[in-house]
């Protein structure tokens, strides 16, 4: 009887396509293994190109799964050469192109961050690419009994109040296109901001995914690492802030290569996550990637950096992404 | 290419062959360990990659390395799950019940006798999952599913008989 409903599970023969691709697979796994042993430091990105060119093509590539695309991805990040831990500065150049109101803008942006979020970003002016900025003279002024709710119950304003807001904030293009040269703390506090990783100390970023995704949900409810305490978030934000802050940690932070596998291996945990096997970014980069709630994240498939991330039309692009041991210089 | 699954008479005079062994036999338990065929399917690639670089060479312990490599790796990886906290963007932390409504996306490529196994399987730990699948689907004796668990002949008798009896009254309940 239990025989009889088992019996369906029984081995079944695997197709000659399956058996080849993974042979293919074993072949590419015992290359790369024998390439990262024969070869230093130097050749390290050399080497995975090569063995990855030795992968079978997409269309012969087994069935991914955001699990094992995120899986292979985190295996490659650990594997980069990295420096000693926490030293030196992250570098990365980013095309950052956004809207505001109905033009698209784009800055090139320089970044230099240590271990504690600081250093410098610095930008020339940017550009508009499509639409027209209004200026800040546009801005409709906001209706009296708007200006009385905001006086009177600040924090409960109605619909239509908060439309009027939003309406009226237009930010002076002065303001939005100007070059930026901002260095911390002499600016600001640091690069990255007031939220929830502000203060965090990076050495106490675990490696496991599993621990790695429990501290930063913990960290964000309760906000250990805010600059100013009284940190009190909006429960349905948290995994949301969380995942943004990955993207964070991994295109800007100075950490590990083994933290950064952590890091891309905690994304496959997020609910709905959907592979990308052959994904390209928006300067044409051949990648793989996922899409996560609307957030699209792509990697490298030689270094497993992240390329580029975006958001709806918020869109990220990593031109150059490394490591130096000065601000100034450049990888 | 034609190589025996079903029956014992293995050739692993070729690696093709290997993998062809490797795949199903790692790929049937861990999908009655796991119940999920994409997990299975990682844990198959990963235990059929491991056979070809340093499984035995003789096909009559290739068999019982498959098992109790696949039941292993099959158990780690749904204690790793359990572990695993779902993220749900915006939503609550709902790890289990939403999942286990959600059927999993491959389900409508499996076939329908698989389904029902797997379903059948589901409300059992992990342990007794692996002893009725060795036992059940590759007929294997008490001393080898023993060994593929890593624990007592006893043991295994006891694994058996309290999972043939939850399956019992899951089709009683039927």
């Amino acid at each position: 009887m239990i025989e009889d409903l088992l019996a369906p599970l029984a081995p079944r023969e695997p197709t000659d396509a399956e058996i080849e691709r993974l042979l293919a697979r074993a072949d590419a796994r015992r290359r790369r293994r024998r390439i990262r042993i024969a070869s230093g430091a130097a050749l390290a990105t050399a080497a995975a190109t090569a063995a990855l060119a030795a992968l079978p093509s997409p269309e012969e590539a087994p069935v991914v799964t955001a699990a094992s695309l995120l899986g292979t991805t985190a295996a490659l990040a650990a594997d980069q050469p990295g420096p000693p831990a926490w030293t030196g500065y992250r570098y990365t150049r980013q095309v950052w192109r956004h809207k505001q109101g109905s033009a698209t803008i784009e800055r090139v942006e320089e970044q230099w961050t240590d271990s504690a979020w600081q250093g410098r970003r610095s930008s020339p002016r940017a550009k508009v690419v499509a639409g027209e900025l209004a200026p800040a003279s546009a801005a409709p002024e906001l209706p009296a009994d708007v200006r009385r709710e905001i006086a009177e119950r600040p924090a409960q304003l109605s619909e239509r109040a908060r439309s009027a807001i939003a309406a009226a904030s237009v930010p002076d293009p002065k303001y939005v296109l100007g070059a930026r040269d901002i260095q911390t703390p002499r600016d600001m506090p640091n690069l990255y901001g007031d939220a929830a990783l502000a203060k965090v100390p990076l050495a106490d970023l675990p490696t496991d995914a599993d621990a790695l995704a429990s501290l930063l949900l913990e960290s964000h409810e309760d906000g250990r690492w805010t600059l100013y305490g009284g940190w009190d978030p909006v429960p349905e934000a948290v995994k949301y802030g969380v995942l943004r802050d990955i993207l964070t940690l991994l295109t800007l932070a100075n950490v590990t290569p083994d933290q950064r596998a952590g890091l891309i291996t905690v994304l496959r945990d997020y609910e709905g996550v959907t592979p990308l096997p052959a994904v390209k970014d928006h300067r044409g980069r051949e990648g793989r990637g996922v899409d996560i709630a609307g957030i699209r994240v792509i990697f490298s498939p030689e270094t497993a950096e992240v390329l580029e991330w975006s958001e709806g039309e918020d869109v990220h692009t990593f031109v150059v992404s490394g490591h130096v041991t000065r601000i100034g210089d450049r990888p | 290419m034609t190589i025996e699954i079903a029956l014992g008479a293995v050739r692993v005079d070729d690696r093709a062959a290997t993998a062809a062994r490797a795949l199903a036999v790692a790929r049937s338990t861990a999908l009655g360990v796991l119940g999920d065929a994409a997990a299975a399917e990682d844990v198959a690639q990963e235990v059929a990659i491991v056979a070809l670089q340093r499984s035995p060479r003789d096909p009559a312990k290739l068999d019982a390395w498959l098992h109790r490599v696949a039941v292993r790796k099959a158990i780690d990886e749904t204690r790793r799950r359990k572990r695993r906290r779902t993220i749900a963007l915006g939503g609550t932390d709902d790890d289990t019940p939403a999942r286990r409504r959600r059927p999993p996306a491959e389900a409508a490529a499996l076939d329908d006798g698989v389904v029902r196994a797997l379903a059948l399987l589901r409300p059992l730990p992990p342990r007794q999952r692996a002893a009725l699948t060795l036992r059940y689907v590759h007929d294997l004796p008490d001393d080898a599913i023993a060994r593929a668990l890593g624990c007592r002949p006893a043991t295994v008798r006891s694994l058996l008989a309290r999972g043939r009896d939850a399956l019992r009254e899951t089709l009683e309940d039927r």
